[in-house]
């Protein structure tokens, strides 16, 4: 029963491997529709795939297998001419076998579904019969073929992979180690089959470039090859570079007791030879340590070639669909990095590579009118830099019209339109990024929905990585991404507060400000929350001893003046924010370790690791910091599990009509339109005073007006041409008119409200709009404090 | 060692149809406990560990065990006895759960002690349900009540 899964798995294996080499040859293919050596190379593949279904009783994939090989057969035999459509219909059966593949993989046996009209179309395109019903059933199943492709591609679904965690290895095709690819030639099937054998062909070394494996050149590197590498177990792997973790722990625990022995040595004179001895051997196992380290992950590294082979097939199918034409060009696929990281960007990757066929590339007329080739072309290119790995991906497009981006922003009300005026090149080009925001004018099935990009960035902001944009108009788009070449090893900012020590992934630390006590500049605190003026920007305060309760009030406003203060400036997506630790210490390389299910759900936690010392650190997420002090548009998760004195609770969801408006630029604000009685417009000179107090004649009353950004301590945004927006509430046929920077729009809205814990006056809590953070007013409670006894005049 | 439950082939679920049963016995405020021998790795006075904030009270913190990050329960906390006095120095067991290896604090510990199955009675309906919850059952010792803990439902929602 074992031999047979065993044989099952080994194939299914070779099978994802035959079928990732496959795409790639098609796509060659297209290019090259009278190279011998890709169309035996093609047929072998899918023969391989035939013949051994038949022996392991899988008929459906036999099937499909089957009649691939058929078409092929004919055209290998020059009976049929290699075409574009030829082609069309052999990948989709080349899909079909990769679903059935995967299903097997998952579930042991073949899917239920029929695969009988997939073997009919491939069997009419064969016979040539009816040629008139072939484009129909082209374009249908091209069609899902490229939903299946969207559906693989699912961006959202890029799993959160922690470094640490194993990986379960059996059924995952890209656990694959790569140079098992001439086993998969010899597969028994190959040689017993009834079907005519490829001639073997003259090893072309020139033509070898896809990797497209020649019997005759793979049968003289073989015995080398199959003895240089062997196929081992992830699992393993993994087990060994946490072995090798705690190798190095060990190793800086070491080193650090040699170092305070030597300390006490130093004072007595006697044991002098002994150390430098033991000096000696410390240092010895140091290097060794290193270099273990430095050995073992280059295990887990892979070529990025690994990922970008899929890309040919994407390019191809996209620019066919969307009437493009499409070069892809590669340059450094031979860069390896991390299977982890690998994994973790080819979903961002695909995206952009969509991304900039769908909207960058020009349609091949419009790029004629501009005067560029006909055909576009797409590059992307790999390569190591600073301990780092870079990625390019460039295409010769349309570029991004920056004005565009804009519009459209200020159309969803993301920014406002002084924002947009002030705003620079690059930071209206980073809109991009912002959840919501498509400059797609036509919502096409491949892209233009509107997320997308926001998910790539932090995606890979997820795995300590960053992305960067440049375009010019008629010119293209350039992405730069660049990530850490591996997880498991993490530089770390070493700070300690509350008398705890934490552990501060670098990749997402800014810089760190220190305020003296003689400093001038100081923290200022607005109804509980604090801000600092870093550089002229007000930069949002938490504090770690607060958030987490740690036991040194340092936010108590006297302790600010009376001592030193760290601020570690952080990144958190989109957000930066300070966050105020009670000491700072050292940059150190730190293993991540994971922690028990019980405390996953500490979202503060991003793991924790071993010291130096020996002693345990936590590894703080700072993305779950951002959230847990409110700065972050994504909803607020609880911060701890605490049930009585919960931070946030949230309360029931109700749909509500809702004002947003604005005090300052960078706030949101919302009321629900039921509360409120009018919106106005009134102009700055009509002011007038009466009892200390602004107000407005109003429908021949006297409306007291009173300013939002005030009481709530934030500088109200200028407005154009003396106008002020307005807010009136009518209670009991009184009015009062709340002046405010300026009103966004009016949403519907769910009302899913979080409840602030530091309750703020005026503010009922937050809510998240359109995926931005946005505080919900608490009018009757706002006037009352305000204009206080106005609400008990008019309910008398 | 040698007399283990698979010997006999019996279930591991139902401790009274197996013969005889091994367990490393501790103390609680005055209480006698165990839990089977099998799932004990080792034994320690309590070390200091990283307190994790928020994190629920029963968890007392992280012990770096030979490059291991572990979990400590206090286990006066989780079965619901008062808390230990400042002075007294915990002992830590360090058990293997199926959610790896979990490091309980408990006051002093015990020997391994042998039981027969005929001694063993389902957890008493009237104990406190945050400790009759995490036992398996009660051995009927002639001088006292070991009070046998599933180990797996200690770590259970805490």
């Amino acid at each position: 029963m074992e031999d047979e899964d065993d044989i099952l798995n080994e194939f299914l294996v070779e099978c994802s491997e035959g079928i990732e080499q496959l795409d790639q040859e098609f796509v060659e293919l297209e290019k090259n529709t009278d190279d011998p050596n890709l169309l035996g190379s093609i047929f072998r593949n899918i023969h391989t795939i035939k013949g051994t279904c038949g022996f392991l009783g899988l008929p459906k994939l036999e099937n499909v297998a089957h009649g691939a090989e058929n078409i092929l057969s004919a055209m290998r035999d020059g009976d049929m001419a290699v075409t574009s459509d030829g082609i069309t219909i052999l990948l989709e059966a080349v899909d079909a076998i990769k679903e059935i593949v995967h299903h097997i993989e998952e579930t042991g046996s073949e899917p239920d579904k029929s695969y009988d009209a997939m073997r009919q179309s491939l069997d009419v395109f064969l016979s040539g019969a009816a040629t008139e019903s072939k484009g129909d059933t082209t374009t249908e199943s091209e069609a899902v073929a490229l939903e299946a492709m969207m559906e693989g591609l699912d961006i959202e679904e890029i799993p959160e992979k922690d470094s640490h965690e194993t990986e379960t290895i059996a059924p995952e095709p890209s656990a694959v180690i790569e140079s098992l690819e001439e086993e998969f030639l010899n597969a028994p099937a190959f040689n017993t089959s009834p079907e005519p054998v490829a001639e073997p062909v003259s090893p072309d070394p020139d033509n070898e470039k896809v990797d497209a494996p020649v019997s005759a050149a793979s049968d003289k590197k073989k015995p080398a090859l199959a003895e240089s590498s062997i196929r081992v177990d992830v699992g393993l792997l993994d087990k060994l570079i946490n072995m090798v973790g705690e190798l190095v722990l060990a190793r800086n625990q070491l080193l650090q007791q040699v170092r305070s022995r030597e300390d006490d040595a130093s004072n007595s004179t006697n044991n002098g030879t002994v150390n430098s001895t033991n000096n000696g051997t410390v240092q010895q196992i140091d290097h060794i340590t290193t270099e273990l380290q430095d050995t073992v992950m280059k295990t887990r590294m892979q070529p990025i070639k690994k990922i970008w082979d899929k890309f040919p097939r994407v390019v191809r199918d996209l620019a066919k669909s969307s009437g493009k034409e499409i070069d892809l060009v590669m340059e450094g696929a031979e860069t390896e990095l991390d299977k982890t990281l690998l994994e973790a960007i080819k979903d961002p990757m695909t995206h952009i590579i969509r991304n900039a066929i769908d909207h960058g590339i020009e349609l091949p007329e419009s790029r004629k009118e501009r005067g560029k080739p006909e055909k576009g072309t797409l590059f992307l290119k790999a390569y190591h830099e600073g301990g780092r790995i870079n990625i390019e991906i460039s295409d010769d497009g349309g570029g991004i019209d920056v004005e565009r981006v804009k519009t459209k922003a200020l159309s969803k009300g993301l920014i406002t339109e002084e924002i947009a005026e002030k705003m620079s090149q690059v930071d209206a080009l980073n809109l991009i990024f912002h959840p919501g925001l498509s400059t797609a004018e036509k919502v096409t099935n491949v892209s233009g929905r509107g997320v997308g990009m926001d998910v790539v960035k932090t995606n890979i902001e997820k795995i300590g990585g960053t992305v960067r944009m440049s375009s010019r108009l008629g010119k293209g788009t350039q992405m730069n991404v660049e990530i850490p070449l591996t997880v498991a090893i993490i530089p770390a900012l070493m700070v300690s507060s509350g008398g705890a020590p934490f552990a501060i992934p670098q990749a997402s630390l800014i810089e760190l400000v220190r305020l003296d006590n003689e400093s001038l500049q100081h923290i200022e605190m607005v109804r509980g929350s604090n801000f600092y003026r870093l550089r002229g920007v007000l930069l949002p305060i938490l504090s770690i001893n607060t958030l987490l309760g740690l036991e040194d009030e340092i936010l108590e406003d006297e302790d600010i003046h009376s001592k030193g203060t760290n601020i570690m400036v952080l990144k958190a997506g989109r957000n930066s924010f300070g966050l105020i630790v009670d000491l700072i210490s050292d940059t150190e390389e730190i293993v991540v370790k994971p922690l028990n299910k019980q405390l996953s759900g500490l979202s503060y936690l991003a793991g924790a690791t071993i010291l130096g010392d020996g002693r345990v650190a936590l590894i703080l997420d700072v993305m779950g910091i951002a959230e847990a002090g409110g700065l972050s548009g994504a909803a607020h998760e609880n911060l701890g599990m605490r049930s009585e004195d919960d931070i946030w609770h949230e309360s029931d969801t109700t749909i509500v009509s809702m004002v947003l408006f604005s005090v300052s630029s960078e706030d949101r604000y919302a009321v629900p339109l039921a509360e409120i009685a009018r919106l106005e417009e009134f102009d700055v000179t009509k002011i007038e005073q009466a009892s200390g107090q602004d107000v407005i004649q109003y429908r021949d009353e006297l409306l007291t007006l009173v300013r939002l950004g005030d009481a709530i301590g934030v500088v109200t945004a200028e407005t154009e041409n003396d106008r002020i927006p307005v807010i009136v509430f009518t209670r009991n046929e009184h009015s009062i008119g709340v002046v405010v920077g300026k009103i966004i729009d009016i949403v519907t809205s769910e009302m899913h409200l979080h409840l602030s814990p530091m309750k703020k006056t005026g503010i009922k809590g937050s809510l998240v709009i359109d995926g931005i953070s946005t505080e919900l007013l608490d009018i009757d409670q706002f006037i009352d404090t305000v204009v206080p006894g106005w609400m008990d005049e008019v309910t008398v | 060692m040698s007399d283990t439950s698979d010997e006999n082939g019996t279930s591991v679920q139902d401790p009274r149809l197996e013969t005889k049963r091994q367990y490393a016995t501790f103390y609680l405020a005055d209480h006698f406990l165990g839990v089977e021998v099998d799932t004990v790795q080792e034994v320690f006075k309590a070390k200091p560990m990283t307190a994790v904030p928020l994190a629920p009270q029963t968890i007392s913190g992280l012990i770096n065990l030979r490059g291991h990050i572990i979990m400590t329960i206090d286990l006066r906390k989780r079965l619901g006895f008062k808390a230990r006095a400042e002075e007294e120095k915990p002992m830590s067991i360090v058990v293997r759960t199926s959610e790896g290896l979990v490091n309980m604090l408990v006051d002093q510990i015990g020997d391994v002690i042998h039981v027969l199955p005929e001694l063993f009675e389902s957890p008493p309906t009237t104990l406190d349900p945050q400790l009759s919850e995490t036992l398996e059952g009660v051995y009927k010792l002639e001088d006292q009540l070991l009070l046998a803990l599933s180990t797996e439902r200690i770590i259970q929602v805490i």
